[in-house]
């Protein structure tokens, strides 16, 4: 074995305590690094596999093409598969090459593309190859807007541009991902090189001595640096393994509580090893450790002999003496002497301070902001609402596929609604305002909703406003909705005084024009159907489970049972003045436990149809928005964990290191009188030093960042409260500061052996 | 024939009010199988004449031959080599690797230079020092004299053209100090080395063939 190498290795067994701290400092900064690239490779293929399963994996949908057309667009380089669909009723299968096409006709087909990222480009070469026209674009074409949101491709659509058809998504954030990914590989790497560079010069200075000797004996620069870089070659072996054995670890557990946030939502990750992610990972783990090292070994190659074999550094003088050295006893003078004096060995644990205290800060005042929005008071009680204009649409089985799928469990409600105008007898029983018509007949009329309930719900409306079969229920309310700002502010009235024997009959309500000049309408009205309303009227404020929304209705609601609607209907429909719309909708409130999947699934399904189906879903935001919340969380967790830990590592190393170099200080303080309660007071007053300038820099620079988030989240929610949780970011800090200090009194012990 | 030649020598530390000057135009020369002593109060400068002719610390002016060629004149890497084959340090507190054993502390200087140790030598190298019996010992295991010793044997290993010793009695008792300078002076007057020490001992000087006095940086 040559020297250099046979040197490396006794210095790695002599220096083992330090040794150590490097390699476990290796490790952590390795495991960071690793783990980032195992969640991005593991969360990647989650989509994709979730994608695939549900052959949701498509990009681009395209209706009613020609053989001839699908054999084009089979053939370019760029499509990595197509899905075919010969009607909307089927689900739609993967064209395999040896499927014969022939006498079959035009098909719909959902196309997957080698990168999603170019759906945008791809997509639009398509249209033009197989000549789609403007009128028909619309009624063709569509996207697989879920997917290509999470690629990046916000709100994709087709426009026309020059002539020509373009698709072009409203926001493209595909490569902005990548270019987060490599920000925060950086960012990390700037940490790894920071921790370690510190680590490394720690070991140059101790070792000065020997480097000087080996100079002077006759080792050369490129001798010396070959040692050293044989110590950080089997360091960073043992480091770059144990890191990845231990980020595959760390990824399981994160990929743990993430699949638990995102339960019910259909979505899965499991830990995937991607090489390319791997080989990447290693490489850049490498070339950290290398610049790293650089520094340090060069210093330790060319350092002066005289002063490595005497031991002694330049010490500047100063004549200068702080506010701080002024006021504080003889310990602090000599800490803030000492800190001044290894200003580059103590950055570090500030910045790993600073980089823990600002972050959470920031991070934890944006989440409570966010929380805020989640917790907004909403007027729903159901989690979705479908409306079914095709008698073609079986929702019942729609919902029961549902279930099963999704294992979740649904409870929901068929109504139906109709809005027409009521006429009021006597008038005195409503309450004239703007909402009520005055006929010339000097009788009144308002516009009402009649909502037809099924059985159950009926009934069980009925019983909690004590009323009886066949009587209707009149909810006694009439929303204003007034925009203020960006708050919606609601006021509530009643339309309708209490104690008349109301009767009620449909009319069609006219305006005619009696002077154009003044702009004058007189009201008149038709009568259509005064029987079928002409009953018990039970006047309430109180709302059946399910129809909170109604709360917010602008007019107020009749609540009949589904019998008494039909009949209604019915009788409607032989006015030939009245507007039965075609399809007449019906209605479904859909209450689940995973909106998030009921929306995946529904979205499939209508995306699939022509029209027939239309939904919307009251509490997906709000669940999308707090499991974002959960998500981010997560995240913050484990980045203050993790830099906590090599904060933690650094900091001992650094503070163990110092007082190494420090011993002859301490013994001769010991010598002239000095206690152990002198020293640790010492050590104490350099902590509180450090993490008080890290926490005063921190809010400086917490200030801007707070500022930007309160200002973005202005346009979200309206508070007058400083959402920052103080207490929360009061707790940290004091860890952070126990931590610190037990950590010092700690590493002291070593010193009083000496 | 003239092993060392010194011109002019200067050196200055620091600057202003912090000015200190080391060396103060020094020159003299050394001949082939000379051992010279320099002696001197402390801070007279000896310490950094050493240092300056072993190329360990360039001057602020003049100049060091080594065989007419001017050392401060080649490039570093051919001075640490010509160091690690032609001249032999000893300093006051040993200055050993403290992971390296005796053998290979001494045998360090040849294996940096890649060279086969000669077997032959080195025994009788250590016979000579009187170290034999420690060969795997680390330094931590020994005396002072025997650190010296292994100190001396290193220089001794790749049979120097000069050997330089900054106080080599500095750091032992008087028994320990007499063997080093017999050691030394076997060392001259058998393997003919040339040798400079720098010694606060009026006994050890008078072995010397050679006294030079310091003062202030200057020879006097």
């Amino acid at each position: 074995m040559n020297i250099e190498i046979k040197l490396a290795f006794n210095n790695l067994r002599k220096y083992w305590k330090r040794t150590l701290f490097t390699i476990i400092s290796i490790i952590l900064c390795s495991t960071l690094l690793f783990t980032t690239m195992l969640m991005v490779s593991s969360i990647k293929s989650g989509i994709d596999e979730n994608f695939k399963a549900n052959h949701n994996d498509y990009s681009f949908i395209i209706k009613n093409v020609s053989i001839e057309d699908i054999i084009k667009i089979k053939q370019k380089p760029y499509v990595e598969k197509i899905y075919i669909q010969e009607n909307e009723t089927q689900t739609p299968k993967e064209l395999k090459e040896s499927d014969n096409l022939a006498n079959t006709d035009n098909m719909n087909i959902y196309i997957q593309y080698t990168d999603i990222r170019k759906t945008e480009e791809y997509s639009t070469e398509i249209l033009k190859e197989i000549g789609i026209s403007t009128i028909m674009m619309a009624q063709k074409c569509s996207f697989n807007e879920n997917l290509l949101m999470i690629y990046g491709l916000i709100d994709i659509g087709i426009t026309q541009e020059d002539n020509s058809l373009v698709c072009r998504a409203r926001l493209n954030y595909s490569y902005f991902l990548n270019i987060m990914l490599i920000l925060i590989l950086v960012a990390f790497s700037i940490l790894f090189i920071i921790i370690l560079y510190n680590s490394f010069l720690i070991t140059i200075n101790e070792r000065k001595k020997e480097y000087a000797i080996l100079n002077s004996v006759g080792a050369t620069e490129g001798q010396i640096l070959k040692m050293l870089f044989t110590e950080i070659v089997i360091m960073g072996i043992i480091g770059i393994i144990l890191g990845g054995v231990i980020s595959s670890l760390c990824a399981n557990i994160i990929l743990n509580l993430l699949n638990h946030i995102l339960t019910n939502t259909g979505y899965v990750f499991k830990l995937v090893l991607d090489i390319q992610y791997c080989i990447a990972s290693i490489l850049i783990i490498v070339i950290n450790l290398y610049i790293s090292a650089l520094i340090p070994s060069v210093k330790a190659s060319t350092a002066s002999v005289i002063q490595g074999i005497r031991n002694n550094n330049e010490i500047k003088y100063k004549k200068k003496t702080s506010i701080l050295q002024k006021i504080l006893p003889i310990e602090g003078k000599l800490a803030i002497k000492n800190i001044k004096r290894n200003k580059n060995k103590y950055r570090v644990i500030t910045i790993l301070l600073i980089v823990c205290m600002t972050s959470y800060i920031t991070i934890s005042t944006y989440i409570n902001y966010e929380k805020e929005t989640a917790e907004l008071v909403t007027e729903y009680d159901v989690d979705a609402k479908l409306t079914i204009t095709s008698t073609n649409i079986d929702y019942q089985s729609i919902l029961r596929n549902y279930e099963i799928q999704y294992n979740d469990k649904i409870e929901y409600i068929e109504y139906r609604e109709m809005g027409p105008h009521i006429l009021v007898e006597p008038t005195e029983a409503l309450i004239p305002n703007n909402k009520v018509t005055t006929y010339e007949d000097g009788k009144v009329g308002i516009d009402m909703c009649i909502i037809g309930l099924d059985n159950e719900t009926y009934k069980k409306y009925i019983q909690e406003v004590n009323a009886e079969e066949g009587d209707l229920i009149i909810y006694n309310n009439a929303t204003t909705r007034l925009l203020n700002g960006k708050e919606t502010k609601y006021i509530f009235s009643k339309p309708f005084k209490e104690g008349y024997d109301l009767k009620l009959s449909i009319v069609e309500k006219n305006l005619e024009l009696i002077d154009e000049d003044l702009d004058l309408y007189i009201a008149k009205y038709e009568e259509i159907d005064d029987e079928s309303l002409n009953k018990k009227i039970i006047l309430t404020d109180k709302l059946v489970e399910g129809f909170k929304d109604v709360k917010i209705e602008q007019n107020p609601t009749i609540f009949v049972n589904r019998e008494e609607y039909d009949k209604i209907e019915e009788e409607l429909k032989n006015y030939s003045g009245w507007m039965t719309q075609v399809g007449d909708p019906t209605f479904v409130k859909v209450k689940c436990n995973n909106i998030v999947g009921f929306s995946n699934y529904i979205e499939s399904f209508s995306q699939k149809l022509d029209d027939g189906l239309y939904e919307e879903y009251y509490s997906l935001d709000n669940q999308k928005k707090i499991m974002y919340i959960e998500i981010i969380h997560l995240i913050l967790r484990v980045l203050i964990i993790a830099i906590l830990i090599i904060g933690m590592i650094s900091t001992i190393n650094i503070i163990s290191a110092s007082l190494y170099e420090r011993k002859q200080d301490f013994i001769i303080l010991h010598s002239l009188g000095a206690t152990k309660e002198n020293i640790n007071k010492i050590l104490i007053f350099e902590c509180l030093y450090m993490l008080i300038k890290a926490l005063i820099i921190s809010i400086i620079l917490s200030i801007p960042i707070i500022y930007a988030i309160i200002k973005y989240m202005q346009n979200i929610i309206v508070t007058n409260q400083l959402l920052i949780p103080f207490g929360e970011i009061f707790v940290f800090l004091a860890l952070i500061f126990f931590i610190s200090i037990t950590i010092t009194i700690y590493s002291s012990k070593s010193i009083k052996n000496e | 024939m003239k092993i060392i030649r010194v011109e002019n020598l200067s050196k200055i530390y620091g600057k202003n009010e912090a000015k200190v000057v080391a060396l103060n135009h020094i020159s003299f020369e050394v001949e082939e199988g000379e051992f010279i002593a320099i002696i001197g109060p402390s801070g007279s400068g000896k310490s950094t004449l050493l240092h300056t002719i072993a190329g360990l610390e360039k001057p602020t002016e003049g100049k060091v031959f080594f065989y007419d060629k001017n050392i401060y004149e080649m490039k570093k890497k051919e001075l640490t080599i010509l160091r690690r084959q032609k001249v032999g340090i000893i300093y006051q507190f040993y200055n050993l690797i403290p992971t390296l054993n005796v053998q290979e502390n001494i045998t360090l200087p040849i294996e940096l230079d890649k060279k086969k140790v000669d077997k032959k030598k080195l025994e009788e190298i250590m016979k000579f020092l009187n170290i034999d019996n420690r060969r795997t010992h680390l330094p931590n295991e020994l005396s002072g004299g025997q650190q010296q010793k292994v100190a001396i044997g290193r220089a001794l290993i790749i049979n120097p053209t000069i050997i330089l010793a900054d106080e080599p009695t500095g750091n032992l008792d008087s028994k320990s100090s007499n063997e080093i300078i017999q050691v030394l002076k076997k060392a001259n007057q058998e393997y003919k080395q040339t040798i400079i020490i720098i010694t606060h001992n009026m006994e050890i000087a008078k072995e010397a063939d050679r006294i030079i006095t310091m003062e202030d940086g200057k020879i006097v």
